[in-house]
């Protein structure tokens, strides 16, 4: 009905936008994204008619697709190598939030947000295009009991298995670990300590019992790093022995079960029940159960694991579900949901390889 | 709450149209307020987002934070604002009058006039009390420097929204609920919270009843909601696009979210003003200016102490959360019955509630003599003959609405109606003056609800505060932390 | 299956049952004599799918400023292994210091499969009782029978502390400011967490350990004043937890609901649908629009048929509980004869009509 945008005066535009700004939110508050998705799209057109037609050539289609990290300096580093540095620095596995906070506190520049996401995939994908062809690999931490790729964490492939495994106690202490490295490496570094610098030690200090206790010269409200270390190591004592432990046993078995992608990148398996309750919970006092049979096991899991792991992939890709609350909103007054969670902690689709999404049978 | 609002509630379900709760209004009206609509970020506690305001309809300022995590922008934005809502306390002054001197013999003065703020609805008020409170403690040096206007901006906000407590004060109004004092719509009292559906019952457009006008109203893409929450599918389609935009530096990105929040907050200003033409068709009410000079008085206190003062403390110590409950208990119950004694459809409830009854005066014996103390003194006898549910017990002292200075005792009540024994606001001798008896055949109403039948309270002194309560406290001092909070 | 299940699926037209969640399950305090609801809910009929069938959608959608903000805060709080969580806890709960083992539950070996987290947090937690391994438990999932159905539920964390306590912990992103919140939102999160702490208690029970190893304060966090630094609160939720609890046993009961309905109906989509819908009394109240998705649904028909309830509770109330306006009105004017238990209200409405009329006849 109405002709190509480009012809349409720049009022015409600004009433077409209008119309269709209010068409795509009636189509998401009615639930039909379908449809809200089609009209944003018409939405954008007009909104670039309208840029080009007011501001003349100010608006270059090719910037349109944002760039994460707007302001952010870029280094001539390429990312992987940027994490590699912030994680050597820690010398435990990081979440990409400490990652870039470190990098930002040490290095020149800032990492990209949104490329430490889709890092590890990356990783993993190139490994297996070409296993071994770079000299390290970012990769996964593994979970003790499972021995699957811990949530949220990375690690460089180099480390010892043992540093790359994680226990009950891991996250305790590797946060120890690198409240250690981070202060000594700010302790290093020339007194006036940059703000990110600050903010880390912080962090970090904030957290730690007697980390904060002012130093005996200096400023109430800073943070020593001598200190900071100090506290920090007083508490690591009493984790490390048992986390080493924890740590140690579960890379024995991993080696035992697992084959070299795996031990860097995790099992996707579906837990075998014999290896579940054999491995998982085990309290680091009880006896390993005998090799032969967990070979055994594992030689199956892993002829599966090949048919599987698309499906099992795919499954576990779908990140957390979108928090969507489903309230009815009258107009005004009315408090927003405070509730974040959609209805199935699950998702709703079923499993594309027909496993069960969860029913009681 | 009460059958009388109900009944008109029912009313307006009937006729499609609000029913009057008032026949006057019951709150001052300022010549040129300072309306102020603002917007607040989804999630935060308090994160501004854009304000409009301004004094006249043809002329709004819009304040806008572009980013709102930002703080630099957030506090840009605080000076920006303060120097309109101070600018329009100064103004707000009009002259000084002189006052007789006080008890102490101190001169007092007190400001012509004051200020007035108006927000749409609760949610306005309680978002300048956030705004307020994250404001007022901020430091103009040091390593959170702000603007200055920006404490005496929080300060003065923090004074506003407190005084808005205050039962008949009318420096801080919410227009919902200014409106639901005087209009009962058909709708239920969630609903009346909307802006825009209650102007809808109480001036539907042509063409529409209420109920028409109402489901128009709720419908956010149509009616932006009045704030200060926005409707999450703007904020999801238009504004958050268009704050990436800002972001990455994209041309003319700032004026594009000016344009979007405007076109949010517009509507609602016209709201507004549509809001306060229709209060000031109403004729005002006649303890209205006494109540508006109670709040001139605290404006003028808060002014003239405002250099010496210290912000707001965070918590009230225990005397003075005692003593502001005891004071704000008293307010009401002296508002409440101003309010009756201005407003007949008001004392109905009362009337209603057995608390006060009308009627006309059968029976009179104007010139009766009370014999039985040492000297005779002149208790005329009233009969009143009324159909109101009187729940009077004989012996309760009640006023007449017309004239509160004659007072008088229920004497009985029975089916005849009720035997009043008149003891005041004849003269002094022991026949009544003219004119202040009223005649048979003439319609009376008397009430019980006074203003200040409540004593004066009586709190220990901060020193002596009770060990159940903590103990005497100490003044409130701010400190370096106070400022050093950290905003998300 | 048994008979009332038969029923139920018959009625959910064969659909899938919708998932409850701790939110849904909360909502069914908020409005117990609604049979309309109770029924739908029982079923586990998508109510969201029937009110738009019904044309009267529920307005929904979150602003994706709150929910960035919210799931910012949980991470931080989460972070390093609960870092801040744990500093919290230390603080207020006297955890001790070597009480750190973390163990997260969300995913099981890339098997986010509910069944397998349930057996897994059900494990673990049987573990912690018994030799007291484990401390923090992050995203457990736990399961509560509603009406026959399983619901899942997903608590943020639980912790758990040597002495043999659980404590149910929330965050939250609304502010605390001067150690005061929102009265509504900490009333929404106690409700919520309420049946977080019912599902734990009867998962204990299962195991064999008695209730009160689950500790009915509630470890709420939430951003202090207007920063992102964490507070922490203990909220006590035995008033919720009891109404939870009479709540969920009364739901037992929806077969009697069933009794009084015709054998064939159905909620499935389709032109029978809003005379299905009206065969189920609801009992609408403003009140449901911020907690039911049929509320516009039940609120046009409580309008439609000129009821007082659609007013409010409290003007309902205020009428002597008369339901229909129709009849308030005609008792008011005199027109309508009451019936005796009506005698009271009438005389009052009979009063209040004159007032009114004298006060406003006397402005005029």
């Amino acid at each position: 009905m109405p002709t190509s945008p480009d012809a349409l005066t720049p009022d015409a535009l600004e009433e077409r936008i209008a119309e269709l700004r209010a068409a795509v939110r009636r189509a998401m508050a009615a639930g039909d994204r379908v449809r809200a998705r089609a009209l944003r799209a018409e939405l954008r057109g007009a909104e670039r008619a309208w840029d080009e037609a007011v501001l003349g050539d100010g608006g270059d289609p090719a910037d349109e697709r944002p760039w994460a990290g707007g302001g952010a300096e870029r280094g001539l580093l390429p990312v992987r190598d940027q994490v590699h540095q912030a994680l050597t620095l820690l010398g435990v596995p990081a979440a990409p939030k400490l990652i870039g906070s470190v990098y930002a506190a040490f290095f020149p520049g800032e990492i990209p947000g949104a490329r430490l996401t889709s890092l590890r995939r990356d990783e993993e994908r190139s490994f297996r295009t070409a296993p071994y062809a770079r000299p390290y690999y970012l990769c996964a931490g593994l979970t003790a009991d499972l021995l699957a790729a811990a949530r949220g964490l990375v690690t460089v492939s180099t480390w010892p298995l043992e540093q790359r495994i994680v226990g009950p106690l891991s996250p305790r202490t590797d946060f120890l670990t690198a409240a250690m490295r981070v202060a000594e490496h700010a302790g290093r570094g020339d007194a006036a300590s940059s703000p990110q610098v600050r903010r880390l030690l912080w962090r970090f200090a904030t957290n730690i019992p007697g980390a904060t206790d002012a130093p005996a010269t200096g400023v109430v409200g800073v943070v020593d790093p001598a200190v900071l270390a100090e506290a920090a190591r007083a508490e690591l004592d009493i984790h490390q022995a048992a986390d080493r432990d924890q740590r140690r046993q579960a890379a024995e078995r991993a080696r035992a079960q697992l084959d070299e992608a795996e031990l860097l990148f995790g099992t996707r398996l579906r837990a075998m029940r014999t290896a579940a309750s054999a491995a998982g919970g085990v309290p680091s006092g009880a006896p390993a159960p005998a090799v032969p049979r967990r070979r055994r096991a594992a030689a199956t899991a892993s002829r599966k694991s090949t048919a599987s792991r698309k499906s099992t992939a795919a499954a576990s890709r779908t990140k957390t579900p979108r928090r969507r609350s489903s309230a009815p909103a009258t107009g005004g007054e009315a408090a927003p949901r405070t509730s974040r969670r959609t209805s199935d902690p699950a998702p709703p689709r079923r499993r594309p390889d027909g496993a069960s999404n969860g029913d009681d049978r | 709450m009460s059958a009388l609002t109900s009944l008109a509630r029912l009313e307006a379900v009937a006729t499609g149209r609000a029913q009057p709760l008032a026949t006057v209004r019951h709150c001052h009206l300022a010549e040129a307020p300072l309306v102020m609509v603002p917007l607040k970020l989804a999630g935060e506690a308090a994160a501004p987002l854009a304000v409009m305001l301004g004094t006249r309809p043809s002329a709004p300022a819009l304040l806008v934070v572009p980013q709102p995590r930002n703080r630099d922008l957030r506090f840009a934005f605080a000076a920006d604002l303060a120097k309109v809502v101070l600018d329009h306390v100064e103004a707000g002054r009009g002259s000084v009058e002189q006052l007789p001197p006080g008890r102490d013999g101190e001169a007092k003065t007190r400001y012509s006039d004051a200020p007035q703020l108006l927000v749409p609805n609760r949610g306005g008020v309680a978002f300048l009390r956030m705004l307020g409170r994250s404001t007022r403690f901020r430091r103009t040096e040091g390593p959170y420097a702000v603007d200055a206007a920006v404490p005496a901006l929080g300060r003065w906000l923090t004074w506003f929204t407190e005084r808005h407590d205050h039962p008949g004060s009318s420096l801080l109004l919410a227009m919902t609920e200014v409106l639901r004092l005087h209009w009962a719509t058909g709708q239920s009292s969630l609903e009346d919270g909307n802006l825009a559906a209650l102007l809808g019952w109480i001036d539907p457009p042509d063409g529409m009843d209420g109920p028409a006008a109402a489901a128009l109203a709720e419908d956010p893409v149509a009616c932006p909601p009045a704030g200060p929450a926005t409707d999450p599918t703007f904020d999801n389609e238009v504004l958050a696009p268009a704050i990436a935009a800002y972001n990455e530096g994209a041309p003319q990105a700032e004026e594009k979210i000016h344009r979007a929040l405007e076109s949010q907050l517009a509507p609602t200003w016209e709201l507004m003003w549509r809001a306060v033409r229709l209060l000031r068709e109403l004729p005002e009410g006649a303890s209205v200016p006494a109540r508006w000079e109670r709040d001139r008085d605290a404006f003028t206190y808060y002014h003239q102490t405002f250099g010496e003062g210290y912000p707001q403390a965070r918590r009230d110590p225990p005397v003075r959360a005692a003593r502001r409950l005891h004071d704000l208990e008293r307010a009401q119950e002296s508002y409440e019955a101003q309010r009756a004694f201005d407003d007949p459809l008001v004392m109905a409830e009362h009337r209603l509630a057995g608390q006060a009854f009308g009627g006309v005066v059968t029976e009179c014996d104007p010139t009766r003599l009370d014999e039985s103390g040492k000297r005779p003194r002149l208790r005329p006898y009233l009969r009143v003959g009324t159909e109101d549910p009187v729940q009077l017990e004989p012996g309760t002292t009640v006023c007449s609405a017309d004239r509160p200075a004659l007072k008088g005792r229920v004497v009985e009540v029975g089916a005849g109606g009720v035997l009043l024994e008149l003891t005041g606001g004849m003269g002094r001798r022991l026949t009544p003056e003219p004119g202040t008896i009223p005649q048979v055949g003439d319609r009376v109403c008397f009430t019980s609800r006074v203003a200040d039948s409540w004593g004066a309270a009586r709190f220990p002194d901060r020193e002596e505060t009770p060990w159940t309560h903590g103990g005497p406290t100490e003044d409130y001092v701010p400190t370096d932390e106070d400022a050093a909070e950290e905003w998300s | 299956m048994t008979d009332t299940a038969l029923a139920l699926d018959r009625l959910r037209g064969g659909a899938p049952p919708r998932n409850h969640d701790a939110r849904t399950i909360a909502a069914l305090t908020a409005n117990p004599g609604c049979a309309r609801r109770g029924l739908m809910d029982a079923a586990g009929v998508d109510k969201d799918a029937v009110a738009r069938a019904l044309g009267f959608p529920a307005q929904f959608g979150q602003s994706q400023f709150a929910i960035t903000r919210g799931n910012a805060f949980e991470a931080q709080v989460k972070a390093d292994g609960c870092a801040e969580l744990l500093t919290l806890l230390r603080d207020r709960l006297g955890l001790r210091l070597p009480e750190v083992a973390y163990d997260d539950l969300e995913v099981v070996g890339g098997n986010e499969g509910r069944e397998l987290r349930y057996t897994r947090t059900r494990r673990l937690l049987a573990r912690a009782l018994e030799s007291g391994e484990g401390t923090l438990f992050d995203h457990p999932l736990l399961r509560l029978d509603i009406a026959g159905q399983p619901a899942y539920l997903e608590p943020d964390v639980i912790a758990f502390q040597l002495e043999g306590r659980f404590h149910v912990i929330e965050i939250k992103s609304f502010a605390v400011i001067d150690g005061q919140a929102e009265p509504d939102q900490v009333a929404a999160a106690a409700r919520q967490s309420a049946v977080y702490v019912l599902a734990l208690r009867r998962l204990l029970a299962e195991l064999g350990a008695p209730a009160d190893r689950v500790s009915h304060e509630v470890f709420l966090v939430c951003p202090e004043n207007f920063s992102n630094r964490p507070t922490a609160s203990l909220l006590d939720v035995r008033p919720q937890l009891a109404v939870l609890e009479r709540q969920l046993a009364r739901l037992t009961r929806v077969d009697r609901i069933l009794e009084e309905l015709p054998d064939d109906l159905t909620f499935a989509p389709g032109d029978a649908l809003p005379e299905a819908v009206r065969a189920v009394a609801a009992r609408y109240a403003p009140e449901c629009m911020a907690t039911c998705e049929m509320a516009f649904f039940c609120r046009d028909e409580a309008r439609a048929c000129g009821s007082t309830g659609a007013l409010g509770r409290s003007v309902r109330d205020d009428l002597g509980g008369v339901d229909s306006i129709g009849t308030a009105l005609g008792l008011a004017n005199g027109t309508i004869e009451p019936s005796p238990d009506l005698v009271e209200t009438a005389e009052q409405l009979r009063t209040a009509a004159r007032l009114r009329r004298e006060a406003l006849d006397g402005a005029a």
